[in-house]
């Protein structure tokens, strides 16, 4: 029995406590009282799995049904696979450690492009096809479904996965199990099941569409068989206060990324930065009160004894009642010693008491995402900052005591220039004179610029979505460019990895003909593909050439805009026009104001009835 | 404020548990009680715990010993109990609350016993393991506090060695330094054990801290 296997390796492996199980609010029932098993998969270590919001959501979403429970499943480190594979162990959740082949439906959230081929590991693990085609036409191998943000775009491995959650999944989840319920229940056909969820607004089933292409490489068409919509639209949640939310979070033994109560305080984004996929598929924007976020949170701080609560969403400083917002959770965290973090913020609107209180719970080291050197470049990609803001915000920060100052990049952006990149330099430099022209600098302590460098990576739903993407090459020039034009000892870079950006950018745009080349780099032996030491990058590169497959076609081609792109039978609400209109603006250097200031017209409204919080609540538009 | 001396298990799968996440999870679920815990003062207070004897991962124990102070000095000792036994997790057990007698510095040895489950010949296994401790060299690596190493001699350090068996398996018993200033990691002896009898496969045995010793062999308190 692997049960006792289980045993014999857990003294072997590297923190164990990652595998047993038995955490604070883990839940576990009785098999025969459950109707629906569900084995909620993270493609990637306990450590990052168990930081994720959207699994802990989904996790007592479907343990809240008295009949079905979820479990968690994360990809075994290095030794333990191993130890698995030797020992002939199935991969088994955690909380039954029961093997993947007993659930009804396996899960898995695709939070980045580079986790691919553990997701295929995975199921190898525990001994399933690793293709829908092959796992039979019965609902006796579990139904492998799979959401997150990277089934915005599903095509890469529409080949392996049966089910796509589109969207966002509290709805749509429970809808699924309840239909697969009752299909067990009256004995239908794997075919029959998939039909009838691809129904479900949201549920995307890949086997049900069929492609074909042109001379090129391109798609000549997408179509739907079997009665399947022609198009798939996004599931959007209307209502954040009456939608689920858990009242506790399974609390980790060992240490974790995000190891603490977390709240969303909304979706969406106001700002529309031109490169970011999460601003536009995730609108439009809905808002939680203050009182529910309090009363949620003050219930989460109670069930779990976290100390520390982190609002969560982007741009968080964009809640319409932030004041409001802060002053409440301060006023109950900070007597019960929980400190209040607030990722991604911009401090200037504060007023000093408040910031003095939140100074008082945590003093968070000072991080600016400029994204670009130039103004020219920043309207580009319609990041509406001036540099004039930044320094400002830099001062009132080394006035304060600060010492060291973390700066985000990017370069390979749409229409850079090389004085685009040095411009990154240039400002760095500025931030840095910022600090010696403090009168009241501390004595004898130095400034520390640190400047994370990325990559641009177009992504589908953004309005760079049909944009070439550098080539390594040429963001390995840029990258040197800026460290021989850099003359100042305070800035340090940090750059990404080239070869890991080249591959998220062919994977995030990339088709159905990428599952060949996806199993070809897993059976090649790569596996934990964003994980810098563990990355095999000839592995891939081989996988390529062994499928016939271009990268260029995906990386650095410009598309056009009546292309037929991967995504497009997909509606996240944001329309295409917008989109191109976007675009187009930005090869002009033209910005856009933000939702507050003015509805740009994106769409996304039309998912949610009409509405947007960012809109007026009469305006119909 | 008001010193208490808690005793608690840490069974099953909290074996697994390392020493520093235990006290990440117990100031956790202090938290998620009504206990008036004591904090340091200063700009960044952390509530004060004080371990006995940090358990080596994977190794059980059936009264380890966790010191705390109270702020408020009236609350109630079966109360600290029934909290904690409401928060904890599974594993875990608070089983008494006492005034501390002794400075948990006065613990220098513990009282093991290790059980191997499914041994197929467990008498001859028995006796290879009382032939290897009375053979009197079973060496393990032992870090030294410069950061390097030494080899110890186990059998220079154990007391009280017995085996015994049944026709299930076999079991171990022994007392072993367990002080602040020395003490000797059961894990490595049973490794190593193991690797000297032919056996070192073995990975299903759990090894069991009874109780915690002062001086003279005598129950630290
Ligand atoms: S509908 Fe208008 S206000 Fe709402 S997200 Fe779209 S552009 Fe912004």
């Amino acid at each position: 029995m692997y049960k006792d296997k289980i045993e014999k390796i857990l003294p072997l492996v590297q923190k164990p406590a990652r595998y047993t199980g038995g955490e604070l609010n883990s839940v576990v029932k009785n098999k025969d009282d459950i109707d629906i098993r569900f084995a909620f998969c993270f493609p990637d270590t306990y450590e990052i799995g168990m930081s994720h919001l959207g699994m802990k959501i989904l996790y007592s979403l479907i343990n809240s049904k008295e009949n079905y429970w979820c479990e968690r499943v994360f990809a075994p480190d290095t030794d333990m696979e191993e130890a698995l594979r030797k020992n002939n162990i199935p991969l088994f959740a955690l909380e039954s450690r029961d093997a993947l082949t007993e659930f009804d439906a396996i899960g898995f959230t695709l939070q980045y492009e580079l986790c691919y081929t553990n997701v295929l590991n995975m199921l190898n693990l525990s001994n399933i096809p690793l293709r829908s085609k092959d796992r039979g036409d019965t609902l006796d191998t579990p139904i492998i479904v799979a959401g997150g943000p990277c089934a915005c775009n599903p095509e890469p491995l529409a080949d392996f996965i049966d089910i796509f959650e589109i969207g966002e999944g509290e709805e749509m989840m429970i809808e699924l199990l309840d239909l697969l319920n009752e299909y067990k229940k009256n004995n239908k056909s794997r075919k029959e099941f998939l039909l009838a969820a691809s129904k479900i607004e949201g549920i995307y089933v890949p086997s049900l569409y069929s492609v074909t292409y042109n001379e090129d490489g391109t798609i000549k068409e997408f179509t739907a068989t079997n009665g399947a919509p022609r198009v798939i639209n996004k599931r959007v949640v209307s209502d954040l206060d009456n939608v689920f939310y858990p009242e506790s979070f399974v609390v980790p033994f060992v240490e974790v990324v995000h190891d603490r109560v977390v709240h969303e305080i909304f979706r969406g984004c106001i700002r529309g930065c031109r490169f970011c996929q999460a601003g536009f598929w995730y609108r439009p924007i809905r808002e939680k009160t203050v009182e529910t976020i309090s009363k949620q949170s003050q219930k989460l701080a109670c069930t779990t004894g976290y100390d520390e609560l982190s609002l969560c969403s982007l741009s968080s400083s964009d809640y319409t009642k932030i004041t409001e917002l802060l002053e409440e959770l301060l006023g109950w965290a900070v007597p019960q010693k929980i400190n209040v973090a607030l990722p991604s913020l911009r401090i200037d609107n504060f007023s000093d008491e408040l910031k003095e209180k939140l100074a008082l719970v945590r003093r968070s080291g000072l991080t600016f995402a400029a994204e670009a050197g130039t103004q020219r470049m920043r309207d580009v990609i319609n990041k509406n900052i001036s540099e004039e803001e930044i320094l400002s915000t830099c001062r009132k920060a080394f006035v304060g005591g600060w010492t060291a100052v973390k700066l985000y990049f990017m370069i390979g952006l749409p229409t850079e220039t090389d004085d685009d990149v040095v411009g990154i330099n240039v400002l760095s430099q500025k931030v840095v004179e910022e600090f010696y022209s403090n009168p009241d600098k501390p004595k004898g302590k130095g400034v520390n610029v640190s400047a994370g460098v990325s990559s641009f990576v177009p992504k589908p739903w953004t309005p760079f979505q049909w944009e070439a993407q550098d080539t390594r090459e040429e963001l390995k020039r840029k990258q040197q460019l800026l460290l021989e034009t850099c003359t100042s000892k305070k800035i340090v870079f940090r750059f990404h990895n080239t070869d890991l950006t080249f591959l998220e950018g062919i994977f995030a745009r990339g088709d159905r003909k990428l599952c060949d080349v996806i199993e070809a780099a897993y059976k090649n032996g790569c596996t934990f593909d964003s994980w810098d030491d563990k990355f095999n990058f000839d592995g891939w590169m081989k996988a390529f050439e062994d499928c016939g497959i271009s990268t260029e076609f995906y990386g650095s081609r410009k598309r056009s805009y009546d292309e037929i792109l991967p995504w497009d039978h997909i509606n996240s609400g944001v329309s295409k026009a917008f989109l191109i209109a976007e675009n187009e603006k930005a090869k002009n250097a033209e910005t856009t104001a933000h939702c507050r200031q003015k509805c740009a017209g994106c769409g996304s409204n039309k998912l949610n009835g009409g509405k947007c919080d960012a809109l007026n609540k009469n305006m119909v538009h | 404020m008001r010193s208490i001396r808690i005793w608690f298990t840490k069974k099953d799968t909290a074996r697994y548990i390392s020493h520093l996440d235990l006290t990440r999870c117990l100031i956790r679920a202090f938290r998620r009680t009504d206990i008036p815990l004591w904090y340091t003062e200063g700009f960044n207070p952390h509530p004060y715990l004080v371990f006995g004897m940090p358990l080596p991962l994977g190794v059980e124990g059936l009264r380890e010993v966790l010191d705390i102070r109270l702020n408020d000095d009236d609350y109630p000792d079966e109360r600290v109990l029934s909290e904690l036994n409401r928060a904890t997790v599974p594993g875990i057990e608070f089983l008494e609350v006492s005034a501390p007698k002794e400075k948990p510095l006065a613990i220098v040895l513990g009282k093991y016993s290790v059980i191997i489950p499914d041994v197929e010949a467990p008498e001859e296994f028995s006796n290879k393991c009382k032939t290897a401790v009375a053979e009197g060299n079973i060496t393990i690596e032992k870090k030294t506090k410069k950061g390097g190493t030494k080899e110890i001699n186990v059998c220079e350090h154990i007391r009280h060695f017995h085996s015994s068996f049944d026709k299930n398996g076999v079991i171990l018993s022994f007392v072993l330094p367990a002080g602040n200033d020395f003490t000797v990691n059961p894990v490595l002896f049973c490794n190593k054990l193991f690797e000297i009898i032919g056996e070192s496969d073995i990975t299903n045995h759990k090894i069991i801290r009874h109780i915690l010793m002062a001086k003279d062999e005598k129950e630290f308190r």
